[in-house]
């Protein structure tokens, strides 16, 4: 692959796994009383 | 709160929300028409409008359609009239709203038909019944499917059968409810897609090189050389404002903002629920499934089995025949003969259809939220009512596909029509619900701290860009798609024809929301 296809898609997946992994990371460390679950009991 | 707002269904989970909405964007767009402006815009080039339309226009949107349903759910709507009409008090409110109910049932009944066909591909690569077809053979393959007076390879009820099965399970669905049918479909098929993807783009990546004949010569080609022909910038490119609009386009059609079924769904959260984060955490699981995993399957495995300038022709041929032609000749070749090609082809052709299922029932639910709340129907008639139209309806579509009935549709709902509708949304919730109010809708209950460059993005960026999209798209494509220039003959009537039902659709919708507000005028809830 030519360097410059290379930092392109390099770039590009950085940036979209990035953020991706960001948010879930931040989603998981959110606090768990603001997941607005169903009552115990509740089916799906 | 009102009391139908109260009683209104939730989601179980936060996670099961996010992969809700992300299945929602997730669509064949993302594996099928990715790629092909990629290649065609510029290749590496493309990724830089590409990602400035994701932070101005595509962020934006996202978070604008989730303030807009949660606001509207608070008040018990679930599709854009009533969300509207809660936004801005004015009589015309609730009719702009029409575009959420009219693009997403007309992209609905089409897609389902789109939809099938990969339903039908799996089955069909299941059987092996793909198995030595050369290009000429996979394509008349395709062509017999999709043209019913040619019966030598399908027989006519086969594409009508695979139709109404696809119609079954996402009324089956949507039929369950939020919590028990969407978000457990969400749930299940999201990770199947992503697993799939990952598999099939790490069998395509440790491909070794292929001989290709380019010209009557042979060359070797590798998916390196399909990466180098994506990724490799043509600085040219920049300066093409096509190139821009292209790129804004691809963030608009793959985030599925301007659909009205974003909102749809936020309007089953709670006041408090976070919109900021959630909705930036769609927007990104929908992008990582387009570059990391779209990008790197159809053209990387093209170019090694057929060479950069294959792939140039496919990509113009477009998505239909990338993803149904040319994918199925590159199961047939890879190393490990059948039982490979079979399962290749199975986890395309169903990756395909989750990516599409998962966006098919999100486009179902405002009609049916829109019944449920204004008429007082049960989930199950609103189903059966909706399900009924969209079989009667997509009837035209299998029976007149090669005569432009569904180009037709696509075109002003399913491509002009978002650019409406999103104006629209970006008017009423930015401009006329105030600036002040949308930002504090949007931060209401986040759990990240939006940078504040972002108002000005919502307040004169977003809707400055959906402007000029629109003028470009009304002087570049809507005047001549209108006039039907280039169209040949015998398919003028049917395509006059479509437009009749469209338009029929689009009045139909316009009076029962007349008759909605009527009827709560009546009942005190308005």
């Amino acid at each position: 692959m030519r360097l410059v296809a290379i930092v392109f898609m390099s770039l590009a997946w950085m940036f979209v796994l990035g953020l991706t992994l960001w948010c879930f990371a931040k989603l998981m460390k959110a606090d768990p009383s603001k997941e607005h679950l169903p009552p115990p009991g509740t089916s799906l | 709160m009102s009391e139908h707002a109260q009683r209104r269904e939730r989601w179980g989970s936060r996670i099961g929300l996010i992969l809700a909405m992300a299945g929602n964007a997730v669509g064949l767009g993302n594996f099928l028409r990715f790629p092909r402006q990629a290649v065609a815009n510029g290749g590496g080039t493309f990724m830089i409008p590409y990602f400035i339309a994701f932070i101005l226009v595509g962020i934006p949107l996202m978070w604008i359609e989730w303030g807009i349903g949660r606001r509207g759910g608070q008040h018990g709507h679930g599709s854009l009239p009533g969300q509207f009409d809660v936004l801005w008090k004015h009589p015309v409110a609730k009719y702009l709203g029409v575009m959420g109910l009219f693009n997403t049932l007309v992209v609905l009944i089409y897609y389902c038909y789109i939809e099938s066909w990969t339903l039908a591909w799996t089955f069909f690569s299941l059987r092996g019944d793909m198995r030595g077809l050369d290009e000429q053979g996979m394509k008349h393959f395709l062509y017999s499917y999709q043209n019913l007076s040619d019966p030598s390879v399908h027989a006519t009820w086969v594409p009508f059968a695979f139709f109404f099965v696809t119609l079954l399970v996402n009324f089956w669905i949507v039929g369950k409810g939020i919590s028990a049918g969407i978000e457990k479909l969400a749930k299940i098929g999201m990770p199947i897609l992503f697993v799939f993807a990952a598999i099939l783009v790490v069998r395509v990546l440790t491909l070794g090189p292929h001989e290709v004949v380019v010209n009557g010569v042979a060359q070797t080609a590798s998916p390196a050389d399909g990466l180098n022909f994506m990724y490799t910038p043509e600085w040219a490119a920049l300066a093409k404002p096509a190139v821009w609009l292209a790129a804004a386009g691809q963030i608009f059609f793959t985030l599925s903002v301007g659909m009205g079924s974003l909102s749809a769904y936020a309007s089953y959260l709670k006041k408090d629920d976070d919109i900021a984060l959630s909705g930036l955490a769609t927007a990104a699981t929908n992008e990582t499934a387009e570059v990391v995993l779209g990008g790197s399957l159809a053209i990387p495995a093209i170019v090694t089995f057929f060479g950069v300038g294959s792939a140039i022709a496919i990509a113009r041929a477009g998505g239909f025949d990338l993803g149904f032609i040319s994918m199925p000749l590159v199961f047939n070749r890879l190393p490990g003969g059948v039982p490979i090609a079979a399962a290749a082809g199975f986890m395309w052709f169903s990756l395909l259809f989750v990516a599409g299922i998962t966006s098919s029932v999100a486009m179902a639910t405002p009609a049916l939220s829109f019944m449920e709340e204004n008429f007082g129907w049960t989930r199950r008639n609103a189903v059966l009512v909706v399900a009924a139209l969209a079989v009667g309806i997509g009837l035209f579509h299998v029976i007149y596909y090669q005569r432009g009935f569904l180009d037709e549709w696509d075109y002003w709902a399913g491509t002009f029509g978002l650019v409406v509708c999103a104006l629209f949304e970006v008017i009423i919730f930015v401009w006329l619900f105030g600036p002040r109010n949308a930002w504090a809708e949007i931060t209401q209950g986040a759990q990240m701290r939006i940078p504040p460059f972002f108002r000005f993005v919502l307040t004169w960026v977003t809707p400055l860009f959906l402007l000029v999209l629109m003028g470009w798209w009304t002087v570049q494509d809507a005047i001549p798609t209108l006039l039907m220039k280039g169209k040949p003959e015998a398919e003028i009537p049917v395509r006059w024809a479509s437009r009749a039902v469209m338009f029929g659709i689009l009045v139909a919708q316009l009076w029962l929301i007349g008759l909605a507000w009527r009827r709560r005028k009546a009942q005190g809830r308005v």
